[in-house]
């Protein structure tokens, strides 16, 4: 097999590039969907003793609110029916209270009392997860931090163990992976929790696998083959490799793919960012990664000259 | 040559012997074996520890559990719990399993003191006991000397599929009394919190003050954890006040002058208003000046809160219910009205009741806080996970199921593709799933439901080594080289690769550990022990596999 990847790969460029840019627009326009772990806000995942709806669920919080007060309006409550919970488990979110006080696990409290007392469900099959504005600020930043460490942590390996042009292609490949991952999460909505974050540090760690493959190879043909040309030197190694790039990230992919089907709805948003992630990455290791390379080392007839 | 063989040969069993040690107590071949009831789930109750007798009235039969005898071996769980919350549970367990399987069971006398209990079973003869007994996993089946052989330790579940409750406090400083330093009402703080808890009997309850006055409570396990909430958060600020006036508003009750305050009774129910009562000022009796509190029951057998003053408190308590005939005294906690009952007369002998508007479960968590003391500072709730068990044991489930198909997949694919390797690169990843357990029991670590998807993950992963170096193996053969020579030039040319690869990942591992918590650190835990083992297994486990598969007569062709 031989294709003609680097022949190709301005188109391979134009189209990771309009990729690129247009996971940030849709990321500028319409943001991530945070979930409460960053954000703030409460979930009550429920199982009531009787068939309920979304809408039953709405009237609920609006007596409570009626009766009590509350510091959020049932408008803006988001309720799912939980699939496979036979129209009786439910997901309700609400915001959370704008700072932190002693009150508010109150509030909190009173909540589920109330609704409890209107639509009895039992405490077994409940979970409640409440996240003050605090808590969600500290999450972002420390969110932030550990994807900006990661890449950094990465691209000094990189540059410790390759040269600086395999380093850049890489980390070039991994930036990719990250915008166009983000924007796939943006558009289709995905909940931004901590599994998400988590989804997508060990894709950074992941995509540079395969690319680390591709870019070893390439170190190793330098050396031996007799081929004057880099860019031909490139383009064997890509295809040299190119079986075993497919196979790692379809076995990787079939685990996630399970993982996407069978593992319950709280795992759904972490399976489908690794799932989409792979398939991006496996892309740019082989179309990205290596050409950027090329272009940093250019074409020059050194082939036999660097380790 | 051979003899490096040797030594890799009892590395290797070495490794899985390891490995089956410390994860055959965790399945449930074992539980099948050994039985599952103790406080913690981690040791069976021995069949000879239980004494049936047929019921004195002809019409039931009786099982008796003798804890103290079982000392020894709930001591073995690492936490050990106390006796007396030994003989609740374990006999809480015995009777839940036996009304799952159909009994009409009851705990009928606990004796503490000699650390027994008696469960009855209405309409049953005792063989019919014995064998519904049998037929639960609760009771030992094999000698206890050979799990005392094993590490009594199990694989730890995080709060997310044990289920559980995970709360980060922050100390209200505005509520801290002023002669009162920061530090020290954090320090107290987690003192009473801990008294609390340990009044109530939870098995393993981590309490932790942390930066920022923060406190952070992560109780695993427990079964009602709305309650439990209830239990910590209540400051329990008990105090007693002469009622001046009460009315259905609060505005009704100005003005108010320095020596009165106007404080609310909560309604009930919803249905119901609230009063607002207008109080002295001055708290006759506080909290400070308990010595006991219980639950008790009044005549018509509704729960109350039985107090008990120490002599200071006594004679306070005489003094105003002695001025006061005919007054109402409000009962005042965490600033809210519970009750003002009228003075009928003076009060002396120091003992005093709670009564009304509560379920037995709110009697039973006051009587616990004011035996444990008030907090010294009110607590701001940063953030508050609470699991129910059955969620925990869904999760559980579909993961598992996950983890069975995506395994599946997975080790069909790499036979499918390197024929005769791929199964040996399939047992490497079966291999290093088991590690995975192994380690984490070892080390204690907690399995996490992202965790459980890291251990999936990682089956996919592991498998991308063996790849590499296959595909490396069929080149090197085609460019003509022995099947031998192939095979050492696969795993050399790819074993940096491999490395590379892996500590890029481990890399972002490792901050994920740093910075993440509780699930998420579960995550890069399995991952990253999954990482570290898969060097171990599909380069030193398959090389060696593929060595001595093509050491004998298949030395001629690859089965890759």
């Amino acid at each position: 097999m031989n294709v003609q990847i680097m022949k190709n790969r301005y188109t391979f460029y134009y189209v990771s590039g309009l990729m690129v840019i247009i996971s940030i627009m849709i990321l500028f326009a319409k943001g991530l969907n945070y979930g409460i772990d960053f954000k703030g806000g409460s979930i009550i995942h429920v199982r009531f003793d009787n068939e309920s709806s979304e809408n039953q669920i709405r009237e609920h919080f609006k007596k409570i609110e009626k009766d009590r007060g509350l510091y959020f309006t049932s408008e803006q409550l988001i309720i799912q029916s939980v699939s496979g919970g036979q129209g009786r488990e439910f997901i309700v979110q609400y915001p959370a209270a704008p700072v932190d006080s002693a009150k508010t696990a109150e509030v909190h409290d009173q909540i589920l009392k109330d609704l409890k007392a209107i639509a009895p469900f039992s405490d077994e099959a409940l979970e409640v997860s409440n996240v003050g504005p605090t808590i969600g600020d500290e999450m972002k930043n420390q969110g932030v931090w550990a994807a900006i460490l990661s890449v950094i942590g990465i691209l000094l390996y990189l540059a410790y163990r390759f040269e600086f042009q395999s380093a850049s292609g890489t980390i070039v490949a991994v930036v990719h992976d990250l915008f166009i991952t983000l924007g796939f999460i943006s558009i289709i909505g995905i909940e931004f929790d901590v599994t998400v974050l988590a989804a997508i540090l060990t894709l950074l760690g992941y995509s540079v696998n395969d690319s680390i493959v591709v870019l070893d190879r390439i170190r190793e043909n330098r050396k031996i083959s007799k081929e004057s040309s880099f860019m031909v030197i490139v383009n064997d190694s890509i295809n040299q490799t190119f079986g075993r790039t497919i196979n790692t990230s379809l076995t990787t992919l079939l685990a996630l793919f399970s993982l996407l089907m069978v593992g319950g709805a709280s795992i759904q948003g972490f399976a489908s960012t690794l799932t989409f992630g792979v398939i991006v990455g496996t892309y740019s290791s082989i179309f990205i990664a290596s050409p950027v390379m090329f272009e940093m080392t250019g074409d020059k007839q050194h082939a036999h000259s660097k380790n | 040559m051979k003899s490096k063989h040797n030594v890799t040969i009892i590395v290797v069993l070495a490794v899985l012997l390891f490995s089956v040690f410390y994860t055959l107590p965790s399945t449930k071949i074992w539980e099948n074996a050994f039985g599952v009831i103790a406080p913690d789930e981690q040791v069976g109750v021995p069949a000879r520890l239980l004494e049936y007798s047929a019921g004195e009235d002809g019409k039931s039969a009786l099982v008796k559990i003798q804890v103290d005898k079982m000392a020894e071996i709930f001591n073995r769980a690492k936490n050990a719990a106390k006796p007396d919350d030994v003989l609740n549970n374990v006999a809480e367990m015995i009777r839940k399993t036996l009304v799952d399987a159909g009994f009409e069971a009851r705990v009928i006398n606990p004796d503490y003191e000699n650390g027994n209990a008696s469960i009855r079973v209405a309409g049953k003869t005792v063989d019919e006991l014995k064998a519904g007994m049998a037929s639960s996993k609760l009771y030992a089946r094999l000698p206890l000397f050979l799990t005392s052989l094993f590490p009594g330790k199990k694989i730890t579940l995080g709060l997310d599929l044990k289920g559980g409750i995970d709360l980060v406090y922050q100390v209200d400083l505005n509520s801290i009394q002023e002669s009162d330093s920061i530090a020290d009402a954090v320090k107290r703080s987690v003192e009473i919190i801990r008294n609390r808890i340990d009044m109530y009997g939870i098995a393993e309850p981590s309490i932790k003050a942390q930066e920022g006055n923060r406190i952070r409570i992560q109780l695993p396990g427990v079964k009602d954890p709305e309650r439990v909430k209830q239990l910590i958060q209540n400051t329990a600020m008990l105090q007693f006040h002469i009622v001046i006036d009460q009315a259905l508003t609060a505005a009704q009750l100005e003005p108010i002058n320095p020596t009165s305050e106007i404080v609310i009774m909560k309604p009930a129910s919803p249905q119901q208003q609230a009063m607002w009562f207008k109080l002295n000022k001055k708290a006759d009796v506080t909290g400070r000046d308990l010595k006991f509190a219980k639950v008790a029951f009044d005549d018509m057998g509704a729960p109350i809160v039985h107090l008990e003053f120490n002599a200071e408190g006594a004679a306070k308590f005489a003094q105003v219910t002695g001025t006061h005939i005919g007054e109402q005294l409000a009962i005042v906690l965490d600033n809210k009205v519970h009750s003002a009952p009228v003075i009928q007369s003076r009060i002396t002998g120091g003992m005093a009741q709670i009564t009304g508007r509560f379920s037995f479960e709110e009697a039973q968590n006051l009587a616990i806080v004011l035996r444990a003391g008030a907090l010294p500072a009110s607590l701001i709730a940063l953030e508050s996970r609470v699991v129910g068990p059955t969620l925990g044991q869904q999760s559980i489930n579909s993961g598992w199921s996950a983890g069975v198909i995506g395994a599946l997949l997975v080790v069909m694919y790499m036979a499918v593709f390197y024929k005769m390797s791929g199964v040996f690169a399939d047992l490497a990843v079966l291999f290093n799933t088991l590690i995975i357990f192994a380690v984490l029991v070892f080390f204690g670590g907690t399995l996490t439901l992202p965790g459980i998807a890291g251990l999936i993950l990682t089956v996919g992963m592991a498998v991308d080594a063996n790849v590499i170096i296959f595909e490396r193996i069929k080149e090197e053969f085609r460019s003509g080289k022995t099947v031998k020579a192939a095979i050492n030039a696969g795993f050399d040319r790819a074993l940096a690769c491999i490395i590379d690869s892996n500590v890029t990942t481990l890399l972002t591992v490792a901050i994920l550990y740093a910075f993440g918590s509780g699930p998420i650190r579960g995550f890069a835990t399995t991952l990253g022990i999954g990482l570290i083992a898969n060097v171990f297994t599909a380069i030193v486990c398959v090389k060696l596999a593929l060595d001595m598969y093509y050491s004998g007569p298949n030395a001629k062709t690859l089965s890759i």
